[in-house]
């Protein structure tokens, strides 16, 4: 298990569409995928969950992911959040 | 004749019959039933053909008009296919031994109200996909037809409101026009209108109550207008504007891809003035060569803080990819004078215009310019990025800006952050100043852009602001022009470009003394520069200028 912690700098944070775009590509990885924001967690492959976390750009988030291809699971999580730092 | 004024959505205008719409919105039926595997059997059969459909509808959208606003309909699928959503609809069945229809009708509603719960205006009006995609599921299960939009004869669409699957599914060779009573320009179906070239309005609240299938109507996308029953002469008028519009558009449309390239040979560059996402998007639509004139102080204006390094920085960087290596001119922020933003708590001047204002007010506060800085040159590696200063009347100032710079680039060093060493740093012509030293000027400027209206303003001595001197202010004056002439020849002899910003560039009457004068840029409203470039084509050089 790993995780990552990072701030969002992709415009509209995790609003409908780059929610779906992160459901979409966490549904590839066979790590279990979660983001953690301000004392809530959520999983990755649950849309309504992701967007409930109410996630703005320049938010700092963790991500954790667990299973085989955990390094590249988080590494495209943050590609598609433009993880800066 | 009735005219209601409404809000412009769309652009373009519409003439002809009024079809009312209204959608299905039967409460549906909750029963209760026998067999509840069998009905959640039912409920996942509808669910998978829904997502089907609605990633089919993705695909077509994509291709008709572009990835980007097709992307709602693939969101929709995704909330369809969300586990907890398709758990609460079973658990709903299983639960209270009821009908998958009810099921999933009171699912989408509990879900509506916990987006609604987290106070975010924007996941908010997520209900209304919520709506739309249980209505999809809905119409499934009980083999109702879906496509209830069908429009059989030309007509205007006058509706409460409008999905984007409505939109996109309806006959658009039978779509006139849309009038709306709720809409926000911003919204995913105002968007796909524009893209559809469909004229739309919206907002009229009640007044839409007095407007019945059959009746004629005249829509006027730009302004908002709606003209119920047209007077005879009302309706020439704007069948004549429709006619020009329509003209207008294709004889321009066939410029698009074309090089701006006069009779003799000479290749100018035509780019947009833009402030906002919008703007960038109509840039390029109106193939825009690039960005002159990127006005950065639209987002300081209308909040209540300074924005911080990395909101700049998102908005440079996405501004930057949108247009790829198209170029853009970012001009720091200008406020002061006639733009203000209470939080800068600016001191009240008596002459605001020869105060405190562009490049003073950025040398004044550097943090404030730096962090400017810092975001522009963060982005300056996602693709063609200039910087431009405004206000410049003595070289000093650009020594300042050097200093500035140089502790800025350091920064970023330190930080380990990628930018962009050789960005190009010109500076904007708007001063009588400025233009009289454009010899010195251009030895530390890569390249200008002029600024017409403040340069006019200031060698006459005319407040912009003030209509009533109107007949002393006319941008075309001889000064003016002599100034403008005087700034080319000084620019092209140290071997920089100069540009032209302001609204001059984009008058008809100047594009040929302009070219004449050796100008290498032009750059005006997104609307302007396929005009433009038509002009510039039509144009060969006189053996002589006469100036």
């Amino acid at each position: 298990m790993r995780s990552a912690t990072f701030i969002v700098t992709a415009t509209d944070g995790i609003h409908a569409r780059p929610a779906g775009y992160l459901v979409k590509e966490a549904g590839k990885f066979q790590a279990d995928i979660t983001i953690s924001f301000k004392n809530k967690t959520a999983s990755a492959r649950k849309l309504f969950e992701l967007m409930k976390l109410g996630i703005k750009q320049g938010d700092m988030i963790t991500v954790t992911a667990d299973g085989s291809d955990e390094a590249t699971a988080i590494e495209t999580v943050m590609q598609i959040l433009e993880a800066n730092f | 004749m009735n005219i209601i004024k409404a809000v412009p959505v769309s652009p373009g205008i519409g003439i002809g019959p009024v079809f009312c719409y209204t959608r299905n919105t039967q409460i549906t039926p909750g029963y209760y039933i026998n067999n509840v595997e069998e009905e959640i059997h039912r409920y996942l059969t509808a669910r998978d053909r829904s997502v089907k459909e609605l990633l089919a509808l993705y695909r077509q959208v994509s291709t008709d008009y572009s990835e980007k606003e097709a992307g709602i309909f693939e969101a929709n699928a995704l909330m369809l296919e969300d586990e907890d959503f398709s758990d609460c609809v079973v658990q709903i069945i299983r639960s209270k031994n009821v009908n998958a229809e009810y099921g999933v009708q009171e699912a989408a509603v509990q879900f509506s109200e916990m987006l609604a719960q987290t106070g975010d205006e924007y996941l908010a009006t997520r209900a209304a996909d919520l709506q739309d995609i249980a209505g999809w599921v809905i119409a499934h299960l009980s083999n109702t037809d879906l496509s209830l939009l069908r429009i059989d004869s030309p007509a205007i669409l006058v509706s409460e409101d409008l999905f984007p699957s409505e939109l996109v599914q309806s006959d658009r060779k039978n779509l006139i026009a849309l009038v709306t009573a709720q809409m926000s320009a911003n919204s995913h179906t105002a968007i796909l209108a524009r893209s559809m070239n469909i004229p739309a309005v919206s907002g009229i609240g009640m007044a839409g109550s007095q407007i019945i299938s059959g009746t004629r109507l005249v829509v006027d996308g730009d302004s908002g207008a709606i003209y119920i029953n047209p007077d005879p002469k009302t309706l020439e008028e704007f069948e004549t504007m429709a006619k020009r519009q329509a003209q207008e558009r294709t004889s321009l449309r066939v410029l698009v891809g074309c090089e701006n390239r006069t009779k003799d040979g000479r290749l100018v560059e035509v780019y947009a003035n833009v402030g906002t996402r919008e703007d960038i998007e109509s840039a390029l639509k109106n193939d825009a060569g690039g960005i002159g004139l990127f006005r950065s102080e639209m987002a300081y204006l209308g909040r209540t803080d300074y924005p911080t390094e990395d909101e700049l920085f998102a908005l440079y960087r996405d501004a930057a990819r949108q247009m790829g290596n198209r170029r853009i001119i970012i001009r720091t922020v200008d406020i002061g004078g006639d733009k203000d933003a209470p939080y800068f708590h600016l001191e009240k001047e008596n002459n605001p215009a020869l105060g405190m204002r562009g490049i003073r007010l950025c040398l004044a506060r550097p943090e404030m310019f730096k962090t400017q800085l810092r975001a522009i040159l963060r982005a300056s590696v996602f693709g063609n990025l200039a910087i431009m200063f405004p206000m410049i009347t003595a070289a000093f100032e650009l020594d300042r800006i050097e200093e500035i710079l140089r502790g800025v680039r350091e920064d970023l060093m330190a930080r380990n952050v990628r930018f962009n060493e050789d960005i190009s740093l010109g500076i904007m012509i708007e001063t009588p100043a400025a233009a009289l030293l454009s010899d010195i000027l251009a030895k530390q400027s890569s390249f200008f852009s002029i600024g017409t209206n403040d340069l006019a303003q200031y060698t006459l001595a005319i407040d912009r602001q003030n209509p009533s001197f109107q007949e002393y202010g006319d941008v075309r004056n001889e000064a003016v022009l002599r100034l403008i002439e005087m700034t080319i020849r000084n620019a092209h002899k140290a071997g920089i470009p100069v540009g032209i910003c302001g609204e001059l560039g984009a008058d008809p009457e100047m594009t040929a003394p302009l070219l004449a004068m050796g100008i290498d840029e032009f750059s005006v409203a997104p609307a302007s520069v396929l005009p433009l470039r038509k002009r510039i084509r039509d144009y060969s050089s006189p053996d002589t200028i006469e100036m």
